[in-house]
């Protein structure tokens, strides 16, 4: 009962999340405001503004939030470990790179060709991070260190490729978005295909959770109750990994965000899967349409990288996840 | 034996010089434009208006020196945070004291311009103290449970400041060439300001850890070994945390936050040499120098005739470097 209220409350967080970041931008409108032009009959500036820019961008952030924070709960539910998210481990960065790669050698590739390549860069950073702690077993601490090293070179590859194109006429703009995250300029394409791929792979998620809750436990109560635990695993990387090229080829790099939502998650909702998952997409919806009005609203017409503020909200109870973990 | 194994290390730091020597002759002639040895020459007995004589003065030689130096300081501050930490993991950049330094300077640069180059370098030590004081608190209960908790604590507080710097930096318009400064590193902003600040500050740094070489050995080896030898410990701690502000404050708010040198280097000396901590401190300071001038020479190079960032090129030494360190470090454990 008491949860059920919880949830009403997150949902309404996320509305109101939602409803003050599309007043926000070079000029500051309050949700009436934004409301009365919706409902006007004749379209005015206002109403082209909301309609046409904002709309698409703001709900694009929610179902990035969404998909980023579910990715996360998967991670962490197939490693056992609290610390990991595609963006610690390095998964992130290398789905960037490929983006990056694409950008700068097939400038006119489509867009599915885009997600093909986030993901099976993606795919390939979480094996070099496997292999690399394979031999010494996964624990928790050194797979998110040695990931965030990963991460840093993948990074410093990226950087070299963009430095290099710069002086080619490409376009550095669009390449640098995908680095820092951005949500600029997206369309309702955009938004479609997110809403419906993000939304479809989170339910796939929540079916999965009972299974998720059993994997928990241990290997052999999986094994004891019929279940086989490395092939669920696979499964649930696979899921997270895809998700997260979704919302990657669409908005880029956003980092912190799919290893807090999660544990804020856990910590609110109780530590059943199907709360997990199905908490730590609100939350991470909130959590990215709030960086996203930041970024709009500090100092317009100047727009920030949505991973500033993720990494000023994330790190600092990332940091204190770390110390938790340690004790 | 033991008069064999000094004329040994003789033989090996003279070559070093030698090859520290080379390479930074090589950085001073090799570039955009290469310069024989008579022109370099004849360009610093002139010192006129003309513009090779201009280059080779006012930007090749400094630019030499600082790399060096710059690579030299932040291998000993590696060295000495190694030691006070008692972790081979750790660095004054991956501690995120870097970090700090490169924040503190974005912030004098943009909101107290009138502190100038000495005084931004003068912030940039005091954020480096502070950091340091700050990682060892944390430090002080953490590094008996995992070797890998406080590298990983100082990369997010790292990664923190410099999104605070990088926001800075965006919401004051910067230019991408500053962006590019203050968030990879590289030796391309050298004058000779920075000579003058950087060549004494490490000098002095040098000899004082000569000096207490003995002490740095002490700490390294544990609090037990410092009690029975009934030396008071936490006095020479702080001194070495004043060093190691002063090598990482300079070098940073010189050259940018350049990365990996401070970690690797020590860790590869350390594979030669054991227990001879002057033998060693030289060494860091050597191979520190050489690895920063070497990267910084392959820069220029990469994609020639543009120039390459140099912390990038660091980076994809020292990232694997890092792993292969931290695998390791972890199997002894």
């Amino acid at each position: 009962m008491k949860k059920k209220y919880l949830y009403i409350m997150f949902v309404v967080l996320v509305i109101i999340s939602i409803a003050i970041s599309l007043g926000v931008g070079t000029k500051f409108y309050n949700p009436l405001e934004i409301f009365e032009a919706l409902t006007t009959t004749e379209p005015r500036g206002v109403y082209n503004l909301v309609t046409k820019i904002r709309i698409p961008r703001v709900l694009l952030a929610a179902f990035i939030g969404a998909g980023l924070a579910v990715s996360g709960a998967l991670f962490q539910c197939a490693l056992k470990n609290p610390l990991v998210s595609p963006d610690v481990i390095g998964v992130n960065h290398g789905a960037v790179l490929g983006a990056s790669l694409l950008i700068v050698f097939f400038p006119k590739a489509p867009s599915y060709i885009t997600f093909i390549t986030t993901f099976i860069f993606g795919m390939l950073t979480f094996f070099i991070v496997y292999l690399i702690n394979k031999k010494r077993g996964f624990n928790p601490i050194w797979i998110a260190l040695s990931g965030m090293a990963i991460g840093y070179l993948i990074d410093a590859f990226n950087q070299v490729l963009l430095v290099n194109a710069s002086r080619q006429a490409i376009n550095l703009n669009v390449a640098l978005a995908w680095i820092k995250g951005s949500l600029y300029g997206k369309s309702y394409t955009d938004l479609l295909i997110a809403a419906i791929v993000i939304t479809a792979l989170i339910v796939i998620s929540i079916i999965l959770a009972k299974k998720m809750d059993i994997l928990y436990l241990g290997d052999e109560q999986s094994i004891a109750l019929g279940e086989d635990p490395v092939k669920f695993r696979k499964t649930l990387i696979f899921i997270g990994v895809l998700i997260n090229s979704v919302a990657v080829a669409i908005a880029g790099s956003i980092g912190f965000i799919g290893v807090i939502a999660p544990q804020i998650a856990k910590r609110l909702f109780g530590g059943k899967h199907i709360n997990i998952v199905s908490g730590s997409a609100l939350i991470g919806a909130i959590l990215i349409v709030v960086a996203d009005a930041l970024a709009r609203g500090v100092k317009p017409p100047i727009e920030l990288p949505i991973s500033v503020f993720t990494a000023i909200i994330g790190a600092p109870y990332f940091f204190y996840l770390i110390k938790k973990e340690m004790s | 034996m033991k008069q064999n194994s000094f004329r040994n290390k003789k033989l090996i730091v003279g070559a070093l010089i030698l090859l520290s020597i080379l390479i930074i002759y090589g950085n001073i002639s090799l570039g955009n434009n290469n310069y024989s040895f008579d022109q370099i020459i004849s360009a610093i007995a002139s010192n006129d208006n003309t513009n090779e004589s201009l280059i080779i003065n006012q930007i090749r030689i400094p630019r030499a020196i600082v790399g060096f130096f710059v690579g030299s300081s932040l291998a000993l501050a590696g060295l000495v945070i190694q030691s006070i930490t008692q972790n081979r993991l750790t660095s004054s950049q991956i501690l995120g004291v870097n970090s700090g330094v490169t924040f503190v300077s974005v912030l004098a640069l943009i909101y107290l311009p009138f502190v100038g180059y000495m005084g931004r370098v003068g912030f940039g030590i005091v954020a480096a103290l502070v950091v340091v004081l700050t990682v060892l608190k944390l430090s002080k209960n953490s590094s008996k449970i995992s070797v890998a908790n406080l590298p990983l604590s100082g990369l997010v507080i790292g990664v923190f400041l410099t999104s605070l710097t990088q926001s800075i930096l965006l919401l004051n318009e910067e230019a991408a060439e500053t962006m590019m400064f203050y968030m990879i590193g590289s030796f391309v902003r050298a004058n000779w300001e920075s000579v003058i600040v950087l060549v004494p500050v490490s000098i002095v740094c040098i000899i004082m850890l000569l000096i207490l070489s003995r002490n740095l050995k002490v700490i390294e080896l544990g609090n037990d070994m410092a009690l029975s030898l009934g030396v008071n410990m936490s006095k020479y701690v702080f001194i070495f945390v004043v060093i190691v502000s002063l090598l990482a404050g300079t070098s940073v708010s010189i050259a940018g936050p350049v990365g990996f040198i401070g970690i690797i280097v020590p860790n590869l000396v350390r594979k030669i040499v054991s227990s001879d901590y002057k033998f060693l401190i030289v060494m860091t300071s050597l191979v520190g120098g050489i690895l920063a001038s070497l990267s910084d020479l392959i820069s220029k190079f990469i994609s020639y005739p543009y120039e390459t960032p140099v912390g990038l090129v660091i980076s994809f030494i020292g990232v694997p470097m890092f792993l292969y360190v931290a695998m390791s470090e972890r199997s002894k454990r």
